[in-house]
């Protein structure tokens, strides 16, 4: 089998992730294809599943390594199924001052799961990390959709 | 006042020709705490009491390296207040006797231990002005302990004609006790800059000055010994038995101890006119991997490339964690409203195979594409393939790479390949569209290293996977691992 140096390789753990959601995702259709007629509620349960399912193989893919991953796994693991993930609305505030670090770290810290004390130089490290793995599940996500509405 | 008298105490004892010589000085230092009880000490400026605070630990080494019970009561009565015993009183008065603080300099010890001291303790500086130059006196002070003795008595003669004569003669023995004990001294007041008040820059200026005059004296000196030990980079130990080098090889030891041991641990080496305490090159670690993150994360984020500044670039990086998050919700909410019917059930069948440790025999697999395809129903299969164009050919091409690899044994890269086919196939063949730059990235790695893979292959992975996924998904029974 060809083998690449892995250098230089951000996600190696890639098709683990498209794995993880896929299954996620059939899981998740047959669930629902048995237990109920499509709804507008059903459907909106339904997207924040694989919304769920998506982030949870993002977590799995990264590995227990990562702050993130852990955090996301552990939250999973507290919440209910009802509890979507929160996305806050970013407001800026008015007079911010152009040079402020700080807050921004404190935004980032926000942002990021399982980051909220952290360091800054490693708040960097899990951001990129992060930032792998979701570009990744948004391609896979993508295609995905791609296919089916086609 | 009892000072009074201990000074007359100490004229006349000066007067008997005290053999202790200058040796006898650091004896009074040490010993200072004790004769120079209340009064005195209460009345010394406060930093003298503290540096003599570390140095405290010093007497019981001394009267070791003395030989001597007899010695000590004429240590501590006679040699050490008769030599310096009036140090305490004489030092809060240096500011207006610059010449002492020169003779200082010149002198072997003096410039080890006053000059340290008040340099460290002075925040006005006035002490660091004068560097103490390297001296041929020291140069022949190192030689042997015996000549060190006569020499530092030498110049203490020369350099101070108030404090009476010394005898030449002074017992080489001590100086082998206490000749020593100036770098542990030294260690003691080098500490304190680190933690100092005093400002970074001071800081910096001091330390070149020191390392300048001990690369001299060393060079001088014990040019052979001070390598070996700057070879050893274990030169806080060393001075207790290197006797007669004591202050050369002490002195360049202190100094290199301040850097060398951390250029081994940290790999970091301090630039000229960088500081090279140990925070200091922490904290210019730090930053060097703060910045090293930043330009990665430049990298990866689009539209941050042109951006300079810090708060900037987080405002971009923000932005674009915030929209990835979006997007994943919004590409759920699609998947979810898109035709549910869909069964993947190749990718359940897989996932379930995965569950199994990866030790079984390749027979236990039966997950050829004979058995697989009785569990695609006819429905479904014709579902999956109205859905899924590939996936027809992705089956096929299962077969194939199944019948490659289940003689080669090597489950997880034939999962991975075979995976990485059915994405292929099944989604990224037909649907190259909207993720131009994520395909691309996606063709470089595709064929990746397996051994990183198989990290993730392990079953523990999966069945905390698995734990998740059936607490999110809140699955039937019979899926749940």
């Amino acid at each position: 089998m060809h083998r690449e140096a892995l250098a230089g390789n951000p996600n190696p753990s890639r098709h683990l992730q498209a794995l993880h959601f896929l299954g996620a995702l059939a899981r998740i259709n047959k669930l629902r294809a048995r237990k109920s007629p499509p709804s507008r509620r059903a459907t909106a349960l339904g997207g924040r599943r694989i919304t769920r399912a998506a982030y949870a193989a993002m977590a799995v893919a990264a590995g227990p390594r990562r702050a993130w991953s852990r955090a996301i796994l552990l939250g999973l693991r507290r919440n209910s199924i009802a509890k979507p993930f929160l996305i806050k609305k970013r407001i800026l505030k008015p007079h911010r001052e152009l040079r402020d670090v700080g807050s921004r770290a404190e935004e980032l810290r926000r942002l990021l799961p399982g980051a909220r004390r952290m360091e800054f130089g490693s708040l960097l490290d899990e951001t990129l990390n992060y930032i792998h793995h979701l570009t990744a599940q948004v391609g896979i996500m993508q295609k995905i959709a791609d296919s089916l509405c086609k | 006042m009892d000072l009074g008298e201990k000074e007359k105490f100490e004229m006349e004892r000066r007067n008997e020709e005290n053999p202790l010589g200058f040796h006898g000085y650091m004896a009074a230092d040490s010993f200072r705490p004790r004769l120079w009880d209340q009064p005195t000490t209460s009345q010394n400026s406060p930093f003298c009491d503290a540096t003599r605070g570390p140095s405290l630990a010093a007497p019981p080494r001394l009267e070791m390296g003395w030989n001597a019970p007899d010695s000590i009561p004429r240590a501590g009565g006679g040699a050490a207040a008769s030599c310096f015993g009036l140090l305490p009183q004489s030092r809060p008065q240096f500011p207006d006797d610059p010449g002492f603080i020169e003779r200082a300099a010149r002198f072997s010890n003096f410039s080890s231990f006053l000059p340290n001291t008040f340099r460290v303790n002075d925040p006005a500086g006035i002490y660091g002005a004068p560097p103490p130059p390297p001296q041929k006196g020291e140069a022949i002070a190192g030689e042997t302990s015996q000549s060190a003795a006569a020499s530092v008595d030498n110049g203490f003669n020369g350099g101070s004609p108030q404090k009476g004569r010394r005898d030449a003669g002074g017992e080489p023995e001590f100086s082998g006790g206490a000749l020593p004990e100036t770098p542990n001294s030294d260690n003691t007041h080098d500490e304190p800059p680190s933690k100092g008040p005093s400002s970074g820059a001071k800081k910096r200026k001091r330390g070149n000055q020191e390392t300048e005059t001990d690369q001299g004296r060393a060079e001088t000196q014990f040019s052979g010994e001070t390598s070996q030990e700057n070879a050893d980079g274990k030169q806080r130990s060393e001075p207790k038995s290197s006797s007669p080098a004591g202050k050369g090889g002490g002195k360049n030891s202190v100094d290199g101890g301040g850097e060398a041991p951390k250029e081994d641990y940290i790999h970091v080496r301090a630039r000229r006119g960088q500081a090279t305490n140990s925070h200091s090159l922490a904290e210019r670690l730090r930053r060097e991997k703060i910045s090293e993150r930043m330009k990665f994360l430049q990298d990866l984020v689009p539209g941050c490339s042109k951006v300079t500044g810090k708060a900037v670039m987080l405002d971009e990086i923000i932005n674009y964690v915030q929209s990835l998050q979006r997007q994943v919700e919004f590409l759920s909410m699609k998947l979810a409203t898109v035709n549910p019917r869909l069964d993947f059930n190749i990718e359940s069948l897989l996932s379930k195979e995965m569950l199994q440790p990866r030790g079984i025999s390749s027979s236990s697999f039966d997950f050829s594409p004979e058995l697989a395809h009785p569990q695609l129903h006819p429905p479904q299969q014709g579902l999956i393939q109205s859905g899924i164009p590939g996936l027809g050919n992705s089956s096929d091409l299962h077969r194939r790479s199944m019948n490659a690899q289940l003689t080669a044994n090597q489950m997880p890269g034939a999962w991975d390949e075979e995976l990485h086919h059915v994405i292929q196939m099944g989604f990224g063949g037909s649907t190259h569209l909207g993720v131009q730059d994520l395909h691309g990235e996606s063709s470089h790695i595709e064929h990746q290293d397996d051994d990183d893979d198989d990290e993730q292959w392990k079953p523990c992975d999966f069945s905390y996977f698995f734990s998740a996924l059936a607490n999110s998904t809140s699955l039937p029974k019979f899926m749940r691992p």
